[in-house]
Order: C-alpha cells, then sequence, then structure tokens
C-alpha cells in the first residue's frame, strides 16, 4: 500500500488524497527539468558568460548577437525539445494504455512512418515546394496512415486490440518501404534533406514550431484530463470496461486520435524522434507507480527531460558537429529500454 | 516605330534587373545568378561562403571565414592548397544543413553567400548577417558562370578571367593533340545497392570537360531529359545486365561507394567482356573522383591532367596545370 498525503480545504468541502511517491517524482522530475533547461540555455558553440545568457534573457537586446544566439537559437531549441519529448510520450502512454500492449508507441500506429512518407514525398516529387508545407504534410500523412490502419482493423469478430497492433504494424512497414523507395530514387540532394529530416533533428526548431506544439498540446489539454478515465477503464480489458459503464469503440477510436494527433504535431514539427514514446511511459512507470492520470503527467515529465537532455547533447558533446536528438534519444533508448525489461523480467523470476 | 521599340526591348533586355542602392562602404554587384538580380557588398567584408562556392572563392585568394566539406573535398585532391594553420583558422561547418549555427555566428561574418537549395537554413543565416543567394536551382549555371559570379561577389573579375582563359588555353593544346574525333565515352560508378551502375549524362562536370576536348558521349548513355524523365538530368541507374549500354571508346568509372560490389562486378564475365575493359580503355580517377562531379576551374584542370595521362599518355602534362604545385600535400 503506497503513502498518501491527505489534502483538505474549506472545512472538508474540497478533500482528496495525494500519493507521495509520485508527486515526489514528479517533483525531482520538474527539478531535473528545469536544470537541463539551464544547461541548455548556458551551453553552446557561441560563448556567453552565465550573466550575460541571464541578462539577455530579462532584457533581449535587438540587433546584438548575443540576443539572436539566446532568443533566436537556444531557447525556442529548448522549448520545441520539450515539448516534443511531452507530446511523444504522452502519445506512447496513451496507446500503452489502450493497446494493453507495453510495446506500443507512435510508430506502431504508422504515425511516424506517414508523416516521414508524406515528407519525403514533398521533398523529393515537389522539390520546389515552400519548407513551410512539410509540417502540413507530416501531420497530413501521420494523421492519413493512422486512419487507414484503424479503419482496415475495424471489425465485428473479438481482438480488435490485436488486429489493430498487428495492422499497425504491417502498413507501417508497407509505408517505410514506400518511403525507402522514394529515398533510393529521387534526386541525391533531395534524398540528403529528407534524410536530414528523417534523422529527428531540433537544429531547426524555431518560434513558429513552438508555437504550434503549444498550441496543439494546450488545445489537447481537455482530451487528456478526459482520457485518465476511459484508459483506467481499457486496462482492465473491453468486457469489464463496458461493465464500468464505457463505450469502449468510441472511447478507443477517440484515444487513438489523440495519441496521434499529439504525435503527428511532435513528428511535424522536428521529425521521427525514436523511443521516446516507447521508453518515457515505462521509465515514468519505473519512478513511480500511480493512476492513469498521474501516469500520463509522468510520462510527459519524463519525455520531456528525455529529449531536452538529447537535444543538449546532441549539440554539445561534440559542437561544432550536431548529431540529430533523435540519435541520441535511440542511441540511449534502446539499452535502456532492454535494462528496463531485464530487469522487469529477474523480479517476476524472483 | 519598330525600331525604336526594337531598341527599347534591347536596352531592357541588358539593363539590370534591378537598381540597387547600395550605402556607403559597400560595393555594388549586379549579376543574373544572384537572387534579387543583385547585393551590396560590404568593402573588405569577413565573408562566409557556406556551400562549394566557397573553393571558387579560394581560387581567386579570398578564403572563407567558414570550413566546410566542398574544401575538405578540394583538400584531398590538392593536399597542398591549405595549410593546417589555414583550415584551423576557420570555423568548421560541415554540412550546412547540419551545421551549428551557434559556431557560425562566433566565426562572426560580415556577410554569408549561399545556394538557393536551402531556404530555411538561410533564413536562419540571416539573422547572424545578410546572406547572398547564389540562384543554382533556378538556372542550373554551368561551371564557368558560377566562378564569374563568386568572382563578381569579389570584385576579382579579372583574375577569374585569367584563370578561365589559361584553362582554355590549356583546353586548346589539349584537343589539338586529341585530333579532331577522339572518340565516345561514358562516365559510370558502382552504386551500393549492387545490380546497378550510376551513369552519369553530359551534364555531368568531368563529362563537359570530356566533350569540351573533343570526345562525343556514347550513344547508349541517356541524355539529360530522357534521364530527367526517369527521375534526375545529371545520371540515371543502369541494370548490369545492361553494361552493354556503356560500350563507349573510353570507360571512366569513379570510385564505388562499397569496395566489395565494385570487386564483384569487375570479376564479372559481363564487365571483362565490355568493349572498353577488354581494350584496357578505362579511366580510374584518382582519389575519390570529386574532381569528375564537383565543379570548379581547379577541378576542371585534375579533368584534364587524366586526359592527358591516361588516353594521351603524357605525364607529366606539356602544359602544366596551373595549380599543380597544390598537388604535393603541405
Amino acid at each position: 500500500m503506497s503513502a498518501v498525503w491527505r489534502v483538505a480545504a474549506l472545512r472538508g468541502a474540497i478533500a482528496f488524497e495525494a500519493p507521495v511517491r509520485p508527486l515526489l517524482v514528479l517533483a525531482l522530475l520538474g527539478a531535473a527539468i528545469a536544470a537541463t533547461a539551464l544547461a541548455s540555455l548556458l551551453t553552446g558553440s557561441y560563448g556567453l558568460a552565465w550573466s550575460e545568457v541571464a541578462a539577455l534573457l530579462a532584457r533581449p537586446e535587438a540587433g546584438s548577437m548575443g540576443s539572436t544566439v539566446v532568443w533566436e537559437f537556444r531557447f525556442p531549441r529548448l522549448l520545441a525539445a520539450l515539448l516534443t519529448g511531452a507530446m511523444l510520450a504522452l502519445s506512447g502512454a496513451i496507446l500503452q494504455g489502450i493497446t494493453r500492449n507495453p510495446l506500443a508507441d507512435p510508430s506502431l500506429v504508422g504515425v511516424s512512418q506517414g508523416a516521414a512518407l508524406a515528407v519525403v514525398a514533398l521533398i523529393v516529387l515537389w522539390p520546389g515546394a515552400m519548407p513551410g508545407l512539410r509540417p502540413v504534410a507530416a501531420f497530413g500523412g501521420a494523421m492519413a496512415v493512422a486512419a487507414l490502419i484503424l479503419s482496415l482493423s475495424r471489425g465485428d469478430a473479438g481482438g480488435a486490440t490485436l488486429r489493430f497492433v498487428l495492422m499497425g504494424i504491417g502498413v507501417a512497414a508497407f509505408v517505410s518501404a514506400v518511403t525507402g523507395a522514394m529515398l533510393t530514387y529521387g534526386r541525391l540532394e533531395a534524398a540528403q534533406a529528407a534524410l536530414g529530416w528523417l534523422a529527428g533533428s531540433l537544429h531547426a526548431a524555431g518560434w513558429g514550431e513552438v508555437r504550434v506544439l503549444a498550441l496543439v498540446l494546450l488545445g489537447l489539454c481537455p482530451a487528456l484530463v478526459w482520457a485518465g478515465r476511459p484508459i483506467s477503464a481499457l486496462r482492465f480489458g473491453p468486457e469489464v470496461a463496458t461493465g464500468l459503464g464505457l463505450a469502449v469503440q468510441p472511447a478507443r477510436v477517440l484515444l487513438v486520435l489523440l495519441s496521434v494527433a499529439l504525435a503527428a504535431a511532435a513528428v511535424s514539427a522536428v521529425g521521427p524522434l525514436g523511443f521516446v514514446g516507447l521508453v518515457a511511459p515505462h521509465v515514468a512507470q519505473r519512478l513511480a507507480r500511480s493512476g492513469p492520470g498521474l501516469h500520463l503527467v509522468l510520462s510527459a515529465a519524463t519525455g520531456a527531460l528525455m529529449v531536452g537532455l538529447a537535444d543538449l547533447i546532441g549539440r554539445a558533446a561534440f559542437a561544432p558537429l550536431q548529431i540529430p536528438a533523435g540519435l541520441v534519444t535511440a542511441l540511449v533508448g534502446s539499452p535502456l529500454f532492454a535494462l528496463l525489461i531485464l530487469r522487469s523480467q529477474s523480479r517476476r523470476t524472483l | 516605330m519598330r525600331a525604336f521599340l526594337t531598341s527599347l526591348v534591347l536596352a531592357a533586355s541588358v539593363a539590370p534587373a534591378v537598381a540597387l542602392d547600395c550605402p556607403d562602404g559597400t560595393r555594388t554587384v549586379l549579376h543574373p545568378l544572384i537572387e534579387g538580380g543583385g547585393a551590396c557588398v560590404p568593402v573588405g567584408a569577413r565573408i562566409a561562403w557556406v556551400e562549394a562556392a566557397a573553393v571558387n572563392a579560394w581560387l581567386l585568394g579570398a578564403p572563407s571565414v567558414t570550413w566546410n566539406i566542398y574544401l575538405d573535398q578540394f583538400r584531398a585532391a590538392y593536399p597542398g592548397a591549405f595549410s593546417e594553420a589555414d583550415r584551423a583558422g576557420a570555423v568548421d561547418i560541415g554540412r550546412l544543413p547540419e551545421a551549428d549555427f551557434e559556431a557560425i555566428a562566433a566565426a562572426a561574418p560580415d556577410l554569408f553567400v549561399s545556394g538557393d537549395f536551402w531556404p530555411e537554413e538561410n533564413a536562419r543565416l540571416d539573422r547572424i548577417a545578410p546572406v547572398v543567394v547564389i540562384d543554382y536551382e533556378g538556372q542550373a549555371p554551368g561551371w564557368r558562370e558560377i566562378h564569374t559570379v563568386v568572382a563578381a561577389i569579389l570584385g576579382k573579375e579579372a583574375a577569374a578571367d585569367e584563370q578561365l582563359a589559361a584553362f582554355d588555353a590549356r583546353l586548346a593544346d589539349l584537343r589539338a593533340r586529341l585530333g579532331p574525333d577522339p572518340g565516345s565515352f561514358a562516365i559510370a560508378r558502382m552504386m551500393d545497392s549492387g545490380g546497378q551502375i550510376q551513369v552519369f549524362t553530359e551534364m555531368n562536370f568531368g563529362a563537359q570537360q570530356m566533350l569540351a576536348a573533343g570526345f562525343a558521349m556514347h550513344e547508349g548513355v541517356l541524355s539529360p531529359d530522357e534521364a530527367a524523365a526517369l527521375n534526375r538530368p545529371y545520371w540515371y541507374a543502369l541494370s548490369t545486365e545492361r553494361l552493354g549500354d556503356l560500350a563507349a571508346d573510353w570507360l571512366v568509372v569513379l570510385p564505388g561507394w562499397d569496395a566489395a560490389v565494385e570487386e564483384a562486378l569487375k570479376a564479372s564475365p559481363l564487365w571483362q567482356s565490355l568493349p572498353p575493359v577488354a581494350a584496357g580503355r578505362l579511366i580510374a580517377p584518382a582519389g575519390e573522383g570529386q574532381h569528375w562531379i564537383r565543379d570548379n576551374v581547379a577541378f576542371a584542370h585534375l579533368v584534364l591532367d587524366e586526359i592527358y595521362d591516361r588516353i594521351l599518355g603524357l605525364a607529366p602534362p606539356p602544359v602544366p596545370n596551373p595549380f599543380g604545385g597544390w598537388l604535393a600535400g603541405n
């Protein structure tokens, strides 16, 4: 039984219990994110003392190169990293909740692959297209492929979740093959540009991306608040969820759409960042077991921290060489995920 | 009236597309290859050349404040062109889309010169310093035009004219030695996927030097328009089953990406029976063979060096490469 804080206010009119460990973990994650943010703002190839960064943050100077570096390069990049990490992790946590599959992540429902295909097609087949169209294409591609998987996995017979997962794997593989063919036969320069985007890099993230990501996340906040309850019911399986009064099929579709929208917005802004949607919810769960609502918050914080750190490492570790954050998350995420699996297995055997 | 209209049209076509009002301390540069028709270049500006034209600028005696992969490729072909100090003194940006923009800002350039294929990155550069954009994609300029626009930006038109004239003189000597019909050629490179070979059309830089020297593109090689119909005008992928399409008098084989694939193909009977292979009329460019792909006047001279050597058997060439002093390392 986990410890809880009992909070009461207004002479008992408002009272609730808050689990201690998840809240402490959340506070620690918040502190880690703040430390990462500080390090990101202070670190870079353009030499700026911490006092200069603080002064420029407090009062931007028009025409100053330091101000440009802090306000146009470092700050929007940091915010974009935190937002995309949080959104990918939320997307993964929702998918893992509704599919009851610990391996579910945005790439399972073809979000990353759909976005990749749309952007590669735009770059290779229509090289003159405005770069500003890429996020729109990525979002459209992600939603289209997810919708295709959803419609193909519909059916009256049982096993809808398994059908959804298997259909997702199949369609995602097909879409990836088409993308690969385009990269192979496209113009070399176009293929190079597309590969750069596919690596998942935040180096071009600016205020435009931050605005879009923030608007999407804020807009989906009410849906995220709502999501905790159906995810909680679906964890026990569709029959129990129905018994608990949940309209399972509509709830599942809405949750998938919510997950896809979060991941599509993130991928469209910075390209596919591997492993965040898969690993962040697992790390959050290992740090503190909690109800679905708090788990979503913890996952978001973990995802934000992961991508924030990955971007900091990628741009500072071997500067001026820039390693895309997507490569860092994959390099760190895959062994971390293997470690989590091994540890959970050893606990079960013990 | 008709004569008046004709003169008006002629005047309009000759007049620059823009009338720049450049401030004091800057030089007005008008050139059709510059996006917008022209630019104001600060006198004595520290220029960051962020793409392949950095090599042209170097050849004209104007080092870039940033280093990039194109300068690395040039250095691989001409090791003596740069000293360690030259390289160490410039901020290395690799390839622009993946560059560290803070490092670029730290180099404190007064001006960037970039290409139109990187609009997003150019917009980011513009926050650091003004950007002059060369219209490569829109106008597909030849290598001589690229050299002249770089010279115009630097105010070194006379030096560029001199370099191009020296090249033309050497080309004329080569043509005279080759005679009126030196034969046909094809240029190819093994592809790493195996089963395919990359065939370059006459838009390839090395192919342009071969054509200028009097060779004819082999009839089995697709024209740029035909290649463009497959996807791109510069090269196309050919199945190795159709190696017979490359039965030219001379076959230039650029180094492939995968040595194992290359060796396997070269050992095959299909390759061995190819006429230029059987006749020993293969040209294997030195190093990575980038001088057959990247376009600048020094690389054009390297192509001529290899024609003198591999086809005429004249090494060292009777008319020396003016950049030949850089072929030995520093």
